[in-house]
């Protein structure tokens, strides 16, 4: 292992401009997606229509006073969630659940609603969902090396030597973790420490987190470049994948999970576990069960991509 | 110049990741996130597949820049298109014809998940379904341009698709096109008047459920304005060498 | 013979690499202009400023007579390029591929058909014309790849490597067909790092070494720089050899020897062999073989270069 080892920093080396580059675009969409999520959000937004904005006391339904009703393509795009036209009756509408507008009412009632929103505003979930599609999709580039040593035939080369397949194999899938992971670090303590940034949970948790969340991406990265051989092909469906898995397992954290066949489909995501995991961290509900899921199918994962390239090494696709 | 952008448009046509990537891939994303979101909504006038289907065909429409760099300087046809440079075609030509090869791949295939979408899942398009998707052409050839640009600039489909990725995940974040933007904060929200997936969003829906057009001619003009600058750069940045 | 090309002081480089470094030379009518190289020589970087892909540095480039760059449109559609990369579309037939890359240079309709399928019809492709070049040969795609870049009928075909990996058949046919087109009054460039095929084809013949023009002219003006001497290789048991006593030989230039090779350069008209023969049983050498060497253009770059054109 440590001979390829060598053989991957020698080759860094000398396409530094390369990597250099590709670490600076991690660096940088890590950066501005960690940046943008340490916002406060409010959960529900409510256009209000009226002579006198109401007083309510709930830190996750936010009013905006508004001289007329919004447009219905406003409505429909979500700049808000609820109207509220307070004339001769009161009027509360939605586009949305009917959820919304009960809580609305039962606010401007005087009923206390935090109760039924889970987020405590802590941004650590929030950063690190958004942070994880980034860190899945930046994963795809880190593979670059071991696509061009299937397409050179350096791959058939190493394959002759006396040096054992899965030397190669770890190399290839811990190297862009590694990178992509250091980065990530990196990037957080700049938020922390250079601007200041509330980031909701410390180093540590965020180290495990980032951490899974690296080995998650390279072995999916991993698992696509084993099986698909045309780079272009296994980059256009690894896009695909990402992007579908994300949304489906609410690393944007705006899915309406209601408990039936959605929330099935978003556990059975990993990346559903490992926002779970900081949810858990920031509440202090902390679940094994969520770490382990996460680890199995990281397993899995390499499983089947050591089982797909050593198989293709013994039938001489390389 | 037409030989050209007929054969590119055939390359593109010919791929079939890039036409699965163009045609199934949206039908999926609509099926899964209506799945996924059918409770969110619960009104007659709008439908969960009503916002996705306008979302993800302006999705697919700024999408298109990747498709755009594979036909321009993907490795299996590259040294064919340099042979393009050895004849008396003037350069803007090799550029050009790429975009606009892409641009129809992409309306096309647009025309054909409109209809789709329609007749699956009664997606709205409102009474001006021409009007809508020539807003939507302006995105797609900016987005071709964008594309192409990248290339001239990055020199490499592989570096540009980098970037190009993650830029427009942003563009899209950014538009609402999966969710509003202020379920990322309100930091992310209020960049949202950046993105022209946003511009587009808005002047779509404005259109469709207010029968308001008044959004549709500024961002079709400052879309065509960004194209314009964006096969500019092309002009001054892209050289036959750049194939070798 | 008029000129056709007319390179002066031709410099590029890239980054800190000097590829071309002041070369110089002309191209004339119905001649096979050879340049004959080992790889990095800088063969392929001056056969694509030639193309006009690539700029040059320096130097000037004129076409009949004009500058290159003011005629650049008129010399396009005059000039053939087979490049040494497979430059066709792999999906698409072997016609529409000579069909296609033919209509850039103007032609339509059925002048484009019967272009096309005579390209294919002289390069041996024409039975395969439908078929995919993903399902072709090497030496097949090599072919198509030439009938792409004169399907138009260009009066100046660059040819850069054309040969490369290729079975010797299918070689063998592009040289015949090379010959051909000289026969037709086509004027032909080609590089190669093949000595055989430079001797097979050329007109005239540039020798090129590290970006530089070591030597211009026709194979017998090349071989003439070997000066008078034969070279004899003589195959000996290894041992001690004092080669300085060759010398006192009448008629021995040069001597060298190394791993049990003896290689001396002998005037011509000299009768020198049985001297050299008694000298090796003098010092108690045994001699396994005597060979004559061929005056071959890789003695020529060897002469010239002090290297072989191989290494």
């Amino acid at each position: 292992m440590i001979a390829f080892f060598k053989g991957f920093l020698a080759r860094i080396a000398a396409k530094t401009y390369y990597i250099g580059f590709s670490i600076f675009l991690t660096a940088f969409f890590i950066f501005l997606a960690m940046l943008i999520t340490t916002g406060a959000e409010a959960s529900i937004l409510v256009a209000y229509v009226g002579e006198e904005m109401p007083e309510t006391e709930s830190e996750f339904v936010r009013f905006e006073h508004l001289k007329e009703a919004p447009s219905m393509a406003e409505m429909v795009l979500g700049e808000y969630d609820v109207l509220v036209e307070d004339g001769a009756e009161r009027r509360i509408e939605s586009l949305k659940n009917v959820e919304y507008e009960s809580i609305v009412a039962a606010l401007l009632a005087g009923e206390s609603v935090d109760e039924h929103f889970e987020d405590d505003g802590n941004p650590a979930p929030r950063i690190i969902g958004f942070a994880l599609v980034v860190i899945l999709l930046q994963s795809f580039f880190y593979l670059d090396l071991f696509i061009e040593d299937k397409k050179n035939g350096a791959l058939s080369r190493m394959l002759s030597s006396p040096k054992r397949l899965g030397g190669y194999l770890n190399v290839v899938y811990l190297y862009g973790a590694v990178i992509i992971f250091v980065v990530t670090m990196l990037v957080l303590a700049l938020l922390r420490f250079g601007l200041g940034e509330t980031i909701g949970l410390n180093f540590g948790y965020y180290a495990l987190l980032v951490g899974l969340s690296t080995l998650l991406g390279s072995a999916m990265a991993f698992a696509i470049t084993a099986v698909i051989e045309v780079r272009d092909n296994a980059g256009g469906l690894y896009v695909v994948l990402v992007l579908l898995t994300s949304i489906l397992s609410g690393s944007f954290g705006a899915l309406n999970l209601d408990g039936g066949f959605a929330e099935r489909v978003s556990r059975a995501m990993p990346q559903y576990h490992i926002i779970e995991l900081a949810h858990g961290f920031v509440d202090g509900s902390f679940s094994i069960t969520h770490l382990l899921y996460v680890i199995a199918f990281i397993g899995a994962l390499l499983a089947l991509s050591y089982t797909v390239v050593s198989r293709k090494a013994r039938t001489g696709m390389y | 110049m037409l030989s050209i952008i007929k054969r590119d448009l055939i390359n593109v046509c010919l791929n079939p990741a890039l036409l699965l990537y163009q045609t199934l891939f949206p039908l999926l994303m609509v099926l899964v996130l209506g799945l996924m979101n059918r409770n969110l909504y619960d009104s007659d006038l709008l439908s969960v597949h009503d916002y996705y289907g306008i979302g993800i065909i302006i999705y697919m429409a700024v999408n298109i820049a990747i498709i755009a760099t594979n036909s321009f300087m993907e490795v299996s046809i590259k040294n064919a298109n340099l042979r393009i440079g050895y004849a008396p075609v003037a350069t803007y030509k090799i550029y050009l014809s790429k975009i606009l090869a892409t641009f129809v791949f992409c309306m096309l295939s647009l025309f054909a998940l409109s209809g789709i979408f329609h007749l699956l899942w009664g997606v709205n398009f409102g009474d001006s379904f021409l009007l809508f998707m020539l807003l939507i052409a302006s995105l797609a050839l900016f987005s071709c341009s964008l594309g192409v640009m990248f290339c001239c600039l990055l020199k490499s489909e592989e570096t540009a698709n980098k970037i190009l990725g993650l830029l427009i995940l942003f563009l899209s974040l950014l538009g609402g096109v999966f969710f509003h933007p202020r379920a990322l904060g309100d930091g992310f929200a209020q960049f949202s008047a950046l993105s022209p997936v946003r511009w587009t969003m808005e002047g779509a829906l404005r259109l469709i459920y207010d029968s308001d057009a008044a959004y549709i001619a500024p961002a079709i003009a400052i879309l065509s304005v960004l194209t314009l600058a964006a096969i500019l750069v092309c002009q001054k940045t892209f050289k036959l060498e750049d194939y070798l | 013979m008029k000129k056709v090309l007319s390179i002066r002081n031709l410099q590029k480089s890239y980054k800190e690499k000097k590829a071309v470094k002041g070369i110089s030379f002309d191209v004339f009518e119905e001649e096979v202009l050879c340049f004959l190289g080992p790889n990095g020589a800088g063969k392929t970087t001056t056969i694509n400023i030639l193309a006009g892909i690539l700029n040059e540095d320096h130097g000037e480039i004129s076409y009949r007579g004009e500058p290159f760059k003011n005629v650049l449109r008129k010399y396009k559609s005059e000039l053939g390029i087979v490049p040494q990369d497979m430059a066709i579309y792999e999906e698409i037939s072997a016609l529409n591929n000579v069909k296609f890359f033919a209509s850039l240079y103007g032609l339509k309709g059925e002048a484009l058909e019967t272009a096309a399928l005579d390209a294919l019809k002289r390069v041996g492709l024409y039975n395969v014309r439908k078929d995919k070049p993903k399902t072709f040969s090497g030496g097949m795609k090599r072919r198509l790849n030439i009938a792409c870049g004169v399907a138009h009928k260009p009066s100046l075909v660059i040819f850069d490597e054309p040969t490369v990996g290729i079975d010797p058949q299918s070689r063998n046919h592009i040289l015949s067909y090379i010959k051909s087109l000289k026969e037709e009054g086509v004027t032909v460039v080609y590089t190669s790092h093949y000595m055989e095929e430079v001797e097979e084809i050329s007109t005239r013949i540039i020798i090129i070494d590290y970006g530089e023009i070591i030597a211009i002219g026709t194979k017998e003006e090349l071989k003439e720089t070997l000066g008078d001497t034969d070279r004899y290789t003589i195959d000996v048991d290894n041992g001690r050899i004092d080669t300085e006593k060759f010398y006192a030989i009448d008629g021995i230039k040069d001597v060298a020897y190394k791993d049990g090779k003896l290689s001396m350069d002998v005037i011509r008209g000299v009768d020198s062999l049985d001297k050299v023969v008694a000298e090796l049983i003098d010092q108690d050498i045994k001699l396994n073989s005597l060979n004559k060497e061929s005056d071959t253009l890789e003695r020529v770059f060897l002469n010239l270069t002090g290297h072989s054109l191989r290494a």
